[in-house]
């Protein structure tokens, strides 16, 4: 299952904090529950099931929630998450101005003390996004894989299907893969009793149905 | 033919890790009792209900591990007439409603999994609403309602207080008959609920195999039939539902082994009736079931179509639905058995 985490500092008031977690990982990193365009008056809601050590807030931000919607298209609510961060942690983090310092020593401190800061934040939120990604993967599997489509295609061939039969025969395959049960086996013991391949589409019904019988039994 | 030894969904506890609530309703006495009984949840303000239950592309299989609360107002039409495939047990004016949505037990065959987008719990925080167009139309004609078909509203008493109410509305209306669909093993309920000649408690019994396989998070087939049995012991109406009946290797003697259990325990003459049912479903439920369930056995089984429902090819519905009623009629002499 693939994942999209969006992170992004937002200002401090964009941010509605949900329950204090006293056990969060991050003090200043929010996983959103909630992501709302003002504008258009439209939200978005991440789905949130699943354990995480962050805590959550709701947030309204035009360009995050323009994003949020843009990679919906691609994968569900359970696989797009977004992950904030208060803009005023940034400037707080920066902190230790020195009064005797001169104006233009002032200005080149601030900018290589703010571009630390800006690297260190990127740092977290780029290990908030891992750790993200992490309990991500280790909640969700991948879906089981079906019958391979060119086997499928062959197996059409071998009972000589039409497309109502090939429909009925694909979703004998799912059954059985769901079922546990194991199809290919079948399919070698009908070739071996030279049932398959059928000479024409009636012998082909009739042995649709055999099979279905042995599957289901 | 499948056994019943495949592991299907997962049997995790987590629950309401979030509540959505609409706006409107959040001073509603019921929001806040809610709110008190899951403090640790996170608290969402969403201005319809829809906008987080009928989100595209949501999983619901991955819902059903955690389910979350949607507290919301019902409104538009909130009574409908009954389903064709849905048992009105010789009762002309057949209706159902719904005051919560989905329910708190997972059951791998339920038509819910293909009739809503989200496994969320939708509690509605308005019967008051539903009981004023259910007056409307006992003004025509008696009513004979289904208030528990889209949930299990006794599974969930202590947290909504519905059935109490719809109890009290029934009461108070003496054309009214309701049916309260359930699994729940809560004898205490039955214990302190009132007793209501027009209220039947409908409890769906399947052998102990399927229980284990397919209906999570539910009691045991010994626990519902001793509930079941207490009910009646204190005064209420029950009726038994076998419904849906699946078909797996060693049904015969499961089914049989399980109605042996239930004579143990309920005496002839004391059941209300009992409905007889074999798996069936819209094609379109059924469609978008095996979409989102790709690894279930007992919905990518496949079923015939006819008339625009899947069920098991007629043969075999006739020998299931055949046997299981010959057996209860040989037990239950006087019972009133519905085949749907």
């Amino acid at each position: 299952m693939d994942f999209c985490i969006i992170t992004k500092e937002v200002p401090v008031d964009e941010i509605s904090p949900g329950n204090d977690k006293k056990d969060a990982m991050f003090p200043d990193i929010y996983l959103c529950n909630k992501v709302t365009d003002a504008e258009r008056e439209r939200s978005f809601y991440p789905d949130l099931i699943f354990p995480h050590p962050f805590m959550e807030c709701e947030v309204t931000d035009l360009e995050l929630a323009a994003q949020y919607k843009e990679r919906l298209r691609q994968g569900g609510s359970h696989q797009t998450m977004v992950l904030v961060r208060p803009q005023t942690a940034l400037r707080q983090s920066g902190q230790g101005e020195s009064p005797n310092q001169s104006e233009q020593g002032e200005a080149q401190d601030q900018s290589e003390q703010k571009k630390s800061t800006k690297q260190s934040s990127d740092h977290s939120l780029e290990q908030a996004k891992n750790i993200l990604a992490i309990c991500l993967k280790q909640e969700f599997s991948e879906p089981r894989k079906n019958f391979s489509e060119p086997d499928f295609t062959q197996l059409c061939e071998e009972f000589s299907c039409s497309q109502t039969m090939a429909e009925q025969l694909r979703q004998y395959l799912c059954y059985g893969a769901a079922a546990d049960i194991d199809s290919c086996k079948i399919l070698e013991f009908m070739r071996e009793e030279g049932r398959l391949p059928v000479p024409n589409k009636r012998e082909g019904v009739k042995q649709l149905a055999y099979f279905k019988q042995q599957l289901i039994g | 033919m499948h056994t019943l030894n495949n592991s299907s969904s997962d049997k995790k506890e987590l629950f309401a890790s979030h509540i959505y609530v609409e706006e409107k309703i959040e001073a509603h006495p019921l929001v806040q009792r809610i709110r008190e009984r899951f403090k640790e949840a996170e608290y969402v303000n969403i201005g319809h209900y829809k906008d987080i239950f009928c989100r595209q592309g949501q999983n619901t299989a991955l819902q059903e591990h955690q389910k979350n609360i949607i507290l919301a107002r019902k409104e538009g039409t909130l009574v409908y007439e009954g389903a064709p495939v849905c048992q009105s047990f010789g009762h002309r004016y057949f209706y159902y409603t719904s005051c919560v949505m989905n329910c708190v037990y997972n059951c791998e065959y339920c038509y819910l999994k293909g009739m809503y987008p989200s496994a969320n719990l939708v509690i509605f925080v308005n019967p008051e609403d539903i009981f004023a167009q259910v007056e409307q139309i006992l003004k025509e004609h008696p009513v004979y309602l289904c208030v528990s078909y889209d949930t299990d509203l006794l599974a969930i008493e202590s947290l909504t207080g519905f059935v109490s109410r719809w109890i009290e509305f029934t009461r108070q209306h003496p054309e009214l008959t309701i049916e309260i669909r359930t699994k729940c093993a809560n004898r205490k309920l039955f214990r302190e609920l009132p007793v209501c000649e027009r209220v039947i408690y409908a409890f769906t019994i399947s052998p102990q195999p399927v229980t284990e396989q397919f209906e999570m998070r539910t009691p045991s087939m010994e626990a519902r039939i001793s509930c079941a049995g207490y009910a009646l012991e204190q005064g209420h109406n029950v009726r038994l539902c076998f419904d849906p009946m699946l078909y797996f290797k060693d049904w015969r003697e499961a089914y049989g082994e399980m109605l042996k259990k239930i004579r143990e325990q309920i005496p002839d003459g004391a059941l209300t009736d009992a409905s007889v049912g074999s798996f069936r479903i819209s094609k379109s439920y059924l469609k978008s079931m095996r979409k989102r369930y790709p690894d279930s056995a007992v919905i990518q089984f496949p079923y015939e179509l006819q008339n625009g429902y899947y069920q098991y090819e007629p043969a075999l519905v006739e020998e299931m639905e055949g046997y299981l009623t010959k057996q209860l009629q040989m037990l239950y002499p006087t019972l009133s058995i519905f085949r749907w």
